[in-house]
């Protein structure tokens, strides 16, 4: 049995637990099941199945690790399933097959859920996004990405094994300086990200 | 009010309502700090993509594949049958190579086991004032304090004894291919001569060189101590 609360805690933990939550949620046999027999019902493969169950993770995580206060109301694995639903119906959209989607084990998210729900590494700007993390050095990825979440900077020195927050601080305003310096250096770049 | 320092606060919604009001104005009137918080979005864009990255790399090492990978395509009989056969020959490589990878391992250990009953350490030199005294030092500061200058010092020495104890050391620490390099070859003391006879042979056991350790035994002069017939005739 899956224990939801655990998952959720190693979510907004160091790189170590949250590999071990992602494993957890990958080992989710039940989930899984249920999400390759709804893919295959509705117009999909299970190389489709695999493809939202990968998206489907990743965006439960990037929830939980944005959002200090996020709170799981009801069962995880019907909380995935309505992330998954979205995710393969969006992918439906942009394929733009005909369709008529079983209403089977409907699960619904709540509609102010879906803007969070949608990669940043999709789309147009995802190459250019790619592009710009090969260039950063690991440590300022993994400084940023905390920062982003809302991590304070005690937190983020926990995380990243930094002895003081004042440490975390000053690694954060020379990774910042060091984007913001390419990205000025290169205004196409930026402004494309922008818009 | 240095605007400035509260663009965080202001993007992860950490200001209390009034002075959100006023970081708000202060936005519309000042075209620095709507750049500086327009850049620190962009930021943090970046660092989400960052996370996503990282994400999808754990997941896709836990499910054990890419998710873009191509759909799997029926195989054709001959790749059926050349896929089976490649199986075939890589668990008989994999077995095969175990098993002498295995044996080699237990002959190794074999004669390191027989090295370690057959060796036997000498009367280390303690006692000052003889000639060796410099050879003893020497010695001994290794053995107390595993000072590997000694052997360096040891070997710039031009002598069977320094040699010599070169070699004991060497057996002690089980680099048998060092003690057939130094052991000398002394004729005109038999209690040396003798061990250091019974030092190559070992040496011989350890390194696997059994036909020579026999060749070498069998040329030994039949005058050796009988206290290393034990040994010999192992």
């Amino acid at each position: 049995m899956i224990d939801q609360n655990e998952i959720i805690k190693l979510l907004r933990g160091s790189q170590t637990e949250r590999r071990k939550a992602i494993n957890m949620l990958c080992d989710n046999g039940q989930f899984i099941e249920t999400l390759n027999t709804y893919i295959l019902k509705n117009n999909g493969e299970l190389d489709d199945a695999k493809m939202v169950l990968t998206d489907t993770i990743i965006a439960f995580s990037k929830q939980v690790f944005m959002n200090e206060t996020f709170e799981l109301e009801g069962d995880l694995n019907g909380y995935l399933f309505g992330i998954a639903k979205f995710k393969w119906f969006d992918q439906l959209r942009k394929n733009k097959k005909q369709f008529t989607v079983s209403h089977e084990m409907d699960y619904q998210i709540k509609e102010t859920q879906e803007s969070q729900l949608t990669l940043i590494l999709n789309g147009e700007r995802a190459q250019l996004l790619e592009n710009i993390l090969n260039l950063m050095r690991t440590r300022c990825k993994e400084v940023l990405m905390y920062w982003s979440g809302s991590y304070s900077m005690k937190e983020i020195a926990a995380n990243l094994g930094y002895l003081s927050e004042g440490m975390a601080r000053k690694k954060k305003s020379e990774c910042m300086k060091e984007l913001l310096t390419y990205l000025n250096d290169n205004p196409q770049i930026k402004q494309k990200l922008k818009v | 009010m240095n605007y400035f320092d509260q663009i965080d606060d202001y993007l992860f919604e950490r200001l209390s309502e009034s002075d959100r009001t006023a970081f708000e104005k202060a936005l519309y009137d000042d075209p620095k700090l709507k750049e500086a918080v327009s850049d620190a979005n962009l930021a943090k864009s970046i660092g989400e993509a960052a996370f996503e990255e990282e994400t999808r790399r754990m997941v896709e090492a836990s499910l054990g594949n890419t998710t873009q990978s191509t759909p799997i395509k029926k195989l054709s009989y001959n790749t059926k049958l050349f896929i089976y056969l490649a199986a075939v020959a890589a668990i008989l490589i994999i077995v095969v190579g175990g098993y002498m990878k295995a044996s080699e391992q237990d002959k190794v250990s074999a004669e390191s086991l027989q090295y370690a009953n057959l060796y036997e350490e000498p009367a280390w030199p303690i006692k000052r004032g003889s000639d060796n005294d410099q050879i003893s030092n020497l010695v001994m500061l290794f053995l107390n304090d595993y000072d590997l200058s000694s052997l360096d010092s040891l070997k710039s020495i031009n002598s069977d004894m320094a040699k010599y104890w070169l070699s004991e050391i060497y057996a002690k620490e089980g680099i048998v291919d060092s003690v057939l390099v130094y052991a000398p070859n002394i004729s005109d003391n038999k209690v040396l001569r003798d061990r250091i006879y019974y030092l190559k042979y070992i040496s011989l056991i350890k390194l696997g060189q059994l036909d020579k350790a026999d060749e070498f035994k069998k040329s030994l002069p039949k005058d050796v101590d009988k206290y290393y017939n034990k040994y010999f005739e192992n």
